[in-house]
């Protein structure tokens, strides 16, 4: 045991050298996962072929249903997306939501205790450490931890103890999130501030990028804090498609280092609350 | 043979199965094969795959191979005491 500590400890600290180790075994690795996703995709086929005539038609019943009410929805969202855009451009701010590079997910964060992602995009197809990865358009999960030649790492945000910045319900209270893993945070805010059950958590930026929801509100009698659990709309175990965003491109003041965010603040054209 | 077959077993097992279903073949194996101790070897492949410093384990990226030290350790020590092992 001392052995292996002490030679861990030694690893740990030649970074060169685990990350030559980490793309040999990605490389075996891969086929392995692209088998898997493979005989996943031929696995539902069948599965859907053998159902009876009877459960198709109820489900084809219940998503149409599902699907004229989502349309419904979507249009308000539209409207509501256009009159956004166009406050933004005479504020003199315009929306920088650049196209991602969609990449498929090999392996999905179950797979191991680190709340990672594994994609197969990598370094060949542009995408660098630091890039952020999206998904369904307005969420954002992670950035990218690790790019080997064809695939990727992605660290969730939701990785435990992972910190991020965030806002909070219509009024954007500022606030610092920790990930507690499996797309779940938690943050504390003072006592008084109103928030409810179902608010969004988003990140602060001049885009909509929504972090999460709120599930549930902890308040202790003595505690002048009040601990806010919210979790990612989306269950990341289910993604089968993410978007890379190339982070020097994504205009995000939270989320990308501080030296980007400072030049930004110092910059000519940040709009202020006295303008 | 045996441990050739183990070490086949353990590489797709990293591949393709979670975590604790890892470690749950990893134990039966080490109870199965003498000193199976490339046991170690593949829960590093697995921190090589998908580990990350973690802010909440103090920047540790090896835990899964802390872990199947452990195992190996503990498995070990319950092999000592059991009289089809001796």
């Amino acid at each position: 045991m001392v052995v292996v500590s002490v030679f861990l400890l030694g690893l740990s600290h030649l970074s060169g050298i685990t990350r030559i180790f980490s793309q040999g075994a990605t490389s075996l690795a891969t086929p392995v996962w692209r088998a898997e996703a493979y005989l996943g995709e031929l696995g539902n086929d069948v599965a859907m072929a053998v159902r009876s005539k009877e459960s198709l038609i109820a489900e084809n019943k219940a998503l149409r249903e599902e699907l004229a009410s989502v349309k419904i929805g979507l249009l308000s969202r539209d409207l509501l997306l256009n009159e956004n855009r166009e406050l933004k451009e005479r504020l003199g701010r315009y929306d920088s939501n650049p196209a991602g590079l969609l990449a498929a997910v090999l392996v999905k964060p179950r797979r191991s205790p680190y709340d990672t992602l594994v994609i197969d995009v990598g370094s060949r197809h542009g995408v660098d450490v630091g890039d952020l990865v999206g998904a369904h358009g307005d969420l954002l999960i992670g950035t990218i931890e690790r790019a080997m030649e064809t695939t990727s790492l992605v660290r969730l945000f939701s990785s435990p103890g992972e910190e991020i910045e965030v806002t909070v319900g219509s009024s954007n209270i500022a606030a610092l999130a920790v990930g507690a893993g499996g797309g779940n945070f938690r943050l504390e805010i003072p006592r008084g501030v109103d928030i409810t059950e179902g608010d969004i958590i988003s990140f602060p930026s001049i885009s909509t990028t929504i972090a999460g929801v709120v599930e549930r509100i902890q308040v202790e009698p003595n505690d002048p804090f009040q601990t806010i659990l919210f979790k990612s709309p989306i269950n990341t175990n289910e993604l089968k498609w993410v978007e890379v965003i190339d982070h020097t491109e994504r205009d995000l003041q939270g989320i990308v280092d501080e030296e980007t965010r400072d030049d930004a603040i110092e910059g000519e054209d940040v709009v202020t609350d006295e303008q | 043979m045996k441990p050739l077959i183990a070490n086949i077993i353990m590489f797709v097992s990293v591949a393709l199965l979670p975590w604790w279903a890892v470690a749950a073949v990893g134990v039966v194996l080490l109870f199965m094969i003498r000193s199976f101790y490339e046991i170690i070897v593949w829960g590093l492949v697995a921190d090589l795959l998908y580990g990350i410093p973690v802010e909440a384990w103090y920047q540790i990226s090896f835990v899964m191979t802390i872990g199947a030290t452990a195992l190996v350790v503990i498995t070990d020590a319950i092999k000592i005491n059991l009289r089809i092992y001796s």
